[in-house]
C-alpha cells in the first residue's frame, strides 16, 4: 500500500484531484464571502424598506390609538397559529415614553409593558439614547440587524418602530449556497476524477516503465535488458534516452572490466611462473656447474662425494621450494595453548633487530583453543618477523601484536610503523615470490595465506601513512577442559 | 302567486340603482364567492340588481343608513336598540332552531392563568366593536355585576383594551398572545371552529354569556312599504328554496323569520345600565 501511495501513477493523478478539489473550495469560500457581504447589504436594504413602507401605517395607529392596525402592519400575512422562533426577525412599535405599543412577538413583548422589562427589550434600550431619536439608526444587536426608524408627527417623534432581522439569515443562506456549489462541485469531480485519473495514469506511464527497467539494472545481465522505452522529446524521452545511453556504456565498461581481470590473471600466473623458474634455476645452475667441473677434471681429483653434495643441496632448495609452494597444514593434535603464543613472544624479543623497537604484546587468551598449535605459531611467527624488519627501516619502530581470542574466533592482529605499502603491492602481497625486502624468498606471506586458508580463516592487509596491519581471523571453538 | 310577484318585484318606479344591503362584522362577510351568490340569488327574487356595501366599522354601516344610502343592514342588536325610533326590523336569523345567539369570553388555550373574567386583572383584553353586542356591550356589562363598586371597570380593570373591528380579529388576537382575552360573538366562534378550526383551537372559552336577540336585519322606517315588503319576503323565503337553502346552509343558519323589537329587550335593558357611559367610547 505504501509503495502504491509514493508511486506517481498514483500521486499525479491524486494531485490532479485534490488542486481540483482545492480550486473548488477557494472559489467556494471566495463566493461565500462576497455572498455573505451581499447579503448583508441587502438585508440591511430590505430592512430600511421596510421601515419606511411602515412608518406612515404607524405614525397613524400610534396617533389614534389603534393597536389592532398597527399589528396587522408589523404581523404581516402570517398563517394560523403563527410559530414564534427566537431567530426570527421582529418589529418593536414603542411609544415616546418607551412602552410597548405593540409587537409582532406579543408574548415577548406584551402591550403596555415597558421596554426594558424584558432582557431582549433592555439590551434594544441600551442601544439607544435618551430620549428618543429623530432620526434613523442602523445598530447591531448580538450579531443581528437592527434598524431604528422615529415616528414623527410634525418632527417630533411619538413613538418608534425598530426591525430587528433574522438571526443566521445570512449564514442559513451562505450554506444553501455552499451546498449547492458543493453538489455541482462534486458532480464536476465525478467527471473531472476518472478524466484526470486517466491522464495522469498516461503521463506517468512512460516514468513507471522506465523505473521499472531500472529496478531491473544489477539483477538481471545487462546484455538481457530489453527495455521498450518512450521516445518523447519532453524530460522523460530524454531521461529515457539518457538511461539507455548509460545502459550502453555499463555494457562496454563491463566487458573492459572482464577483459581486464583475465590480463591480470595472466600476468599474475606469468609472474608465479617466473618465480617458479628462477627459483629452480639458479639451484640447477649450481648443480650443471658442478656436473661440468667434476667431468672436467682429471678422474684423479674427481672427488665424486663432493659433486654429488652439491647436487644434494641443490635438489634440497628444490625441493624446500617446490614443498613451501605446495603447502599443507599437517594434521596433527596438539592444541595451541597460551605457552605457544608465550613461545613466540619470547622468540621476538631475542630477535636481534628488536633492540631499537618497541614491542607492544597484548594477548588475552587464556586457555587452549581447538586450533592446531604449529599453524597458529607459523602465523604469529611469520607476521611478528616481518613486522620487525618493516620496523626496522624507519627510526622509533614501534610493533604491535594483538591477540584476542573470543569463543567463536581467534583474531591475530600484527601492525609496524614502517614504510607503509602502497594499493598495488598490496593487491599482490600474498602471491609467491612476491617480496617487498632484499633477500626475501616471497615465500613467507604466501605460506601464511595458505594455512589461514586451509583453516577456513581470513587474512587482510592494510597500510597507509603510519601503520601497516595484518588481520587474521580464525574460527575455532573454545577448549574448556 | 299574483299577490307574491307583486309583493317581491321591486318597485317600477325605482330610480334604476341597485339595491343596497350594508354588511357588518356580524358575519363572516370576507367570503366574496359567497357573497356574490347571495347577491345574485336575491337579485333573482327581486328582480333587480342587489349589491352589499360591507365596513370595517360598525359605526360606519350606521351612518351610511342613516344618511339612506343603504336600503337596508345586517347589524348588531346592540346598534338597533340605540336607534330603535329610527330602524325597523326586517329579518331575524333563526340559528340553530331560535332567533338567539350569545357571547364567549375567550383566553388562549396555553394559558391557565385566566380561567374567568375576573382573572384579567391587569392584563390585555380586546374588543371587537364599539357598537357590537357581544363584543362589547355585554362584556361591559358582566364587569359592572362582577365590580358593583367601581365606576367604569372595564378601563381599570386592565392594562389595555383595544378594539380589532371584527369578531375574527378578537379570536386572532387571542390566539397570537397579542391580548390575554377577548369577547367574541359566539356564533362567529362556532362558525369558525367548523371552518377554520386551527385558528379557534388556539382559544378557549372561558365564558359564555345568556343569550340574546341575534344580530338582525334592518331598515330605516323611511323605506316604503311596498319595498320593506319585498325584501322580507325575500329573506323570509330564503329556506324554502333549494339555493337559498344552499346559502344558508353557508351561513350556518336555519332560515330567516319575522320577530318584534321585544326579541332585544335584554340588550335593551343592559344598554341602559351601561350604554350612558359607553356612548362616551370611540
Amino acid at each position: 500500500m505504501r509503495h502504491h501511495i509514493e508511486s506517481l501513477q498514483v500521486r499525479v493523478p491524486l494531485s490532479l484531484v485534490l488542486v481540483t478539489l482545492a480550486t473548488f473550495l477557494c472559489v467556494s469560500i471566495a463566493i461565500g464571502i462576497q455572498t455573505s457581504i451581499n447579503l448583508y447589504a441587502d438585508q440591511k436594504r430590505a430592512l430600511e424598506a421596510q421601515a419606511h413602507a411602515l412608518a406612515p401605517i404607524l405614525t397613524n395607529a400610534l396617533l389614534h390609538d389603534e393597536v389592532w392596525m398597527a399589528y396587522t402592519a408589523v404581523r404581516g400575512p402570517k398563517t394560523f397559529p403563527s410559530s414564534h422562533n427566537e431567530d426570527d426577525p421582529f418589529h418593536l412599535v414603542i411609544n415616546d415614553k418607551w412602552k410597548v405599543f405593540v409587537s409582532d412577538h406579543p408574548k415577548q413583548f406584551p402591550l403596555s409593558t415597558r421596554l426594558d422589562q424584558s432582557d431582549l427589550g433592555k439590551r434594544i434600550r441600551q442601544l439607544l439614547p435618551e430620549p428618543l431619536p429623530a432620526a434613523q439608526q442602523f445598530l447591531a444587536l448580538e450579531g443581528r440587524q437592527l434598524i431604528y426608524a422615529p415616528l414623527l408627527s410634525e418632527d417630533t417623534p411619538i413613538g418608534a418602530v425598530i426591525i430587528v432581522g433574522p438571526r443566521g439569515a445570512i449564514r442559513q443562506r451562505l450554506f444553501e449556497i455552499l451546498e449547492s456549489g458543493l453538489l455541482v462541485m462534486g458532480g464536476l469531480l465525478l467527471v473531472i476524477t476518472p478524466f484526470g485519473w486517466a491522464w495522469g495514469s498516461r503521463m506517468v506511464k512512460p516514468l513507471v516503465r522506465l523505473a521499472d527497467c531500472m529496478r531491473r539494472v544489477g539483477k538481471d545481465p545487462i546484455e538481457e535488458l530489453e527495455c521498450p522505452i518512450y521516445a518523447g522529446q519532453d524530460e522523460i524521452g530524454q531521461l529515457a534516452h539518457g538511461f539507455q545511453t548509460m545502459l550502453k556504456e555499463m555494457h562496454a565498461k563491463q566487458a573492459l572490466e572482464r577483459q581486464m581481470l583475465a590480463q591480470d590473471r595472466l600476468a599474475a600466473i606469468g609472474r608465479i611462473a617466473g618465480g617458479v623458474a628462477h627459483e629452480i634455476n639458479n639451484p640447477l645452475a649450481g648443480m650443471l656447474v658442478a656436473i661440468d667441473t667434476f667431468k672436467q677434471q682429471p678422474a684423479e681429483k674427481q672427488d665424486p662425494l663432493k659433486t654429488l653434495g652439491l647436487i644434494e643441496r641443490g635438489l634440497s632448495q628444490i625441493l624446500d621450494t617446490v614443498s613451501a609452494l605446495l603447502v599443507e597444514c599437517r594434521i596433527e593434535q596438539r592444541q595451541c595453548t597460551p605457552e605457544d603464543i608465550e613461545d613466540i613472544h619470547r622468540l621476538v624479543l631475542t630477535n636481534e633487530a628488536t633492540h631499537s623497537i618497541d614491542i607492544h604484546w597484548q594477548n588475552d587468551m587464556r586457555s587452549a583453543l581447538q586450533l592446531p598449535a604449529t599453524a597458529i605459531r607459523q602465523i604469529l611467527l611469520n607476521l611478528s618477523l616481518n613486522a620487525l624488519q618493516a620496523a626496522a627501516e624507519r627510526p622509533d619502530g614501534i610493533v604491535e601484536v594483538v591477540i584476542h581470542a573470543t569463543g567463536k574466533e581467534l583474531v591475530i592482529e600484527v601492525s609496524n610503523t614502517g614504510i607503509p605499502i602502497p594499493q598495488a603491492e598490496l593487491e599482490k602481497i600474498f602471491e609467491p615470490f612476491h617480496t617487498g625486502k632484499a633477500g626475501g624468498t616471497g615465500l613467507g606471506l604466501w605460506i601464511t595465506y595458505q594455512v589461514v586458508n586451509q583453516l577456513d580463516g581470513e587474512i587482510v592487509a592494510m597500510s597507509d601513512e603510519n601503520r601497516t596491519s595484518f588481520r587474521v581471523s580464525l574460527p575455532c571453538s573454545n577448549e574448556t577442559s | 302567486m299574483l299577490l307574491y310577484l307583486a309583493l317581491t318585484r321591486w318597485a317600477r318606479a325605482s330610480d334604476g340603482q341597485p339595491i343596497r344591503i350594508g354588511l357588518t362584522p356580524v358575519i363572516l362577510d370576507n367570503r366574496i364567492g359567497f357573497l356574490r351568490n347571495w347577491a345574485r340569488w336575491l337579485g333573482r327574487e327581486l328582480q333587480h340588481p342587489v349589491e352589499f356595501t360591507q365596513r370595517a366599522k360598525y359605526q360606519d354601516i350606521m351612518d351610511l343608513l342613516e344618511r339612506g344610502q343603504l336600503d337596508a343592514a345586517w347589524i348588531c342588536g346592540y346598534p338597533y336598540v340605540r336607534n330603535m325610533d329610527t330602524l325597523e326590523l326586517l329579518a331575524v336569523p333563526v340559528y340553530r332552531g331560535k332567533p338567539l345567539y350569545w357571547s364567549y369570553i375567550i383566553a388562549h388555550v396555553h394559558n391557565k392563568e385566566i380561567m374567568k373574567l375576573s382573572d384579567m386583572r391587569g392584563k390585555v383584553f380586546a374588543f371587537s366593536d364599539p357598537l357590537s353586542n357581544s363584543g362589547y356591550l355585554y362584556p361591559v356589562y358582566r364587569l359592572h355585576q362582577l365590580f358593583p363598586n367601581e365606576h367604569q371597570p372595564q378601563r381599570k380593570l386592565f392594562r389595555r383594551t383595544f378594539f380589532t373591528w371584527g369578531h375574527r380579529h378578537v379570536i386572532e388576537a387571542v390566539a397570537d398572545g397579542l391580548a390575554d382575552a377577548g369577547a367574541v360573538d359566539g356564533y362567529i366562534w362556532d362558525q369558525l371552529s367548523r371552518l377554520h378550526p386551527r385558528l379557534t383551537s388556539q382559544t378557549r372559552i372561558i365564558e359564555k354569556s345568556p343569550e340574546f336577540g341575534f344580530p338582525p336585519l334592518v331598515t330605516t322606517k323611511r323605506l316604503s312599504a311596498e319595498r320593506y315588503n319585498a325584501l322580507a319576503l325575500a329573506f323570509g323565503r330564503m329556506h324554502e328554496d333549494p339555493q337559498g337553502r344552499e346559502l344558508l346552509h353557508a351561513l350556518g343558519l336555519d332560515r330567516f323569520a319575522f320577530r318584534t323589537p321585544k326579541l332585544f329587550a335584554g340588550i335593551a335593558l343592559m344598554a341602559s345600565i351601561v350604554g350612558d357611559e359607553l356612548g362616551q367610547e370611540k
